[in-house]
């Protein structure tokens, strides 16, 4: 009897997998990793910056997250619940190795003195035409390791992984409005970097 | 000038609400009139709403197959020790 082709041959939501895995199913548990590994690994790589961290990293996440599937809440999403371990596993190893470089991250933006960057462009420029798909992810993941971590991990959340302002908060414990405001800034910012890096190549 | 300069500082301050279409509906009908009148913060909305675009177009930093097929071989060592 194989539990992993009853898996595979028809659609079991992620909370069944859970329940299985709980009741002693290896093989459900896999499935999770297999479903998810992608998105972990896609947000340590963001967060950490580093290949092999993000890898070490996606291996503890998921230990970390089988051995606490008790606390896990069942009317929470399991993906959810899966970020929270991760992103808090990747913050702590970040901070781990960091120095104590601070900057202000939550201060107004300012929209004289050319803090904004607003030469006029054609509206058709489309900066994708001149790169090929890899070569335009490559500078988008350059584009994003530059941002600081406050807003690098603001960004990553919500415009990568698609959560929403209030998840964001809850999961960075940051308020609504900081996490607006870096999500504001974290744009901004790579507006103007992926639009120097592209030019510069054009 | 100073209406002006209050106008697209408040235009910036929900720039992010107004690409992800959080915004009340009469603020967005004032700032499609602002964005009609002033080129500078048009050309801000516009990149800035673009660069998101693309990004969330991106699946930045695919899982290497290898590095997946790792994971599966370490949990499986580490879990059965769990």
């Amino acid at each position: 009897m194989s539990l992993r082709s009853t898996i595979d041959s028809q659609e079991v939501d992620d909370l069944e997998l859970v329940t299985r895995t709980r009741a002693g199913d290896r093989a459900s548990f896999d499935e999770l990793v297999n479903r998810h590994a992608a998105k972990v690994f896609r947000l340590a790589r963001h967060i950490t910056r580093n290949d092999a961290e993000a890898e070490d990293f996606l291996q503890d996440a998921f230990y970390k997250a089988y051995t606490r599937l008790d606390q896990f809440n069942a009317d929470a999403q399991f993906y959810t619940w899966l970020v929270r371990i991760a992103v808090n596993e990747a913050l702590m190893r970040l901070r781990k190795r960091r120095n104590n470089k601070t900057v202000s991250l939550d201060a107004e933006l300012e929209t004289e003195d050319g803090s904004l960057r607003r030469e006029a462009v054609s509206p058709d420029d489309n900066p994708e035409q001149e790169f090929s798909r890899d070569e335009t992810r490559k500078l988008l993941e350059e584009a994003i390791d530059s941002l600081d971590e406050g807003y690098r991990t603001v960004f990553v959340l919500r415009d990568v992984e698609g959560m929403s302002t209030q998840e964001t908060a809850d999961l960075l414990e940051l308020s609504i409005s900081a996490v607006k405001s870096r999500l504001l800034r974290a744009r901004l910012q790579l507006r103007d970097k992926l639009k120097g890096r592209l030019h510069s190549h054009g | 000038m100073a209406k002006k300069k209050i106008t697209c500082q408040s235009f910036l301050d929900d720039l992010s609400d107004y690409i992800d279409g959080d915004v009340a509906q009469e603020i967005r009908v004032t700032f499609e009139a602002h964005l009609a009148k002033c080129p500078n913060c048009w050309v801000v909305f516009d990149e800035t709403q673009r660069t998101v675009e693309i990004f969330q177009g991106y699946d930045c930093h695919p899982l290497p197959e290898n590095v997946k097929g790792r994971l599966l071989q370490t949990l499986s060592v580490k879990l059965k020790n769990a």
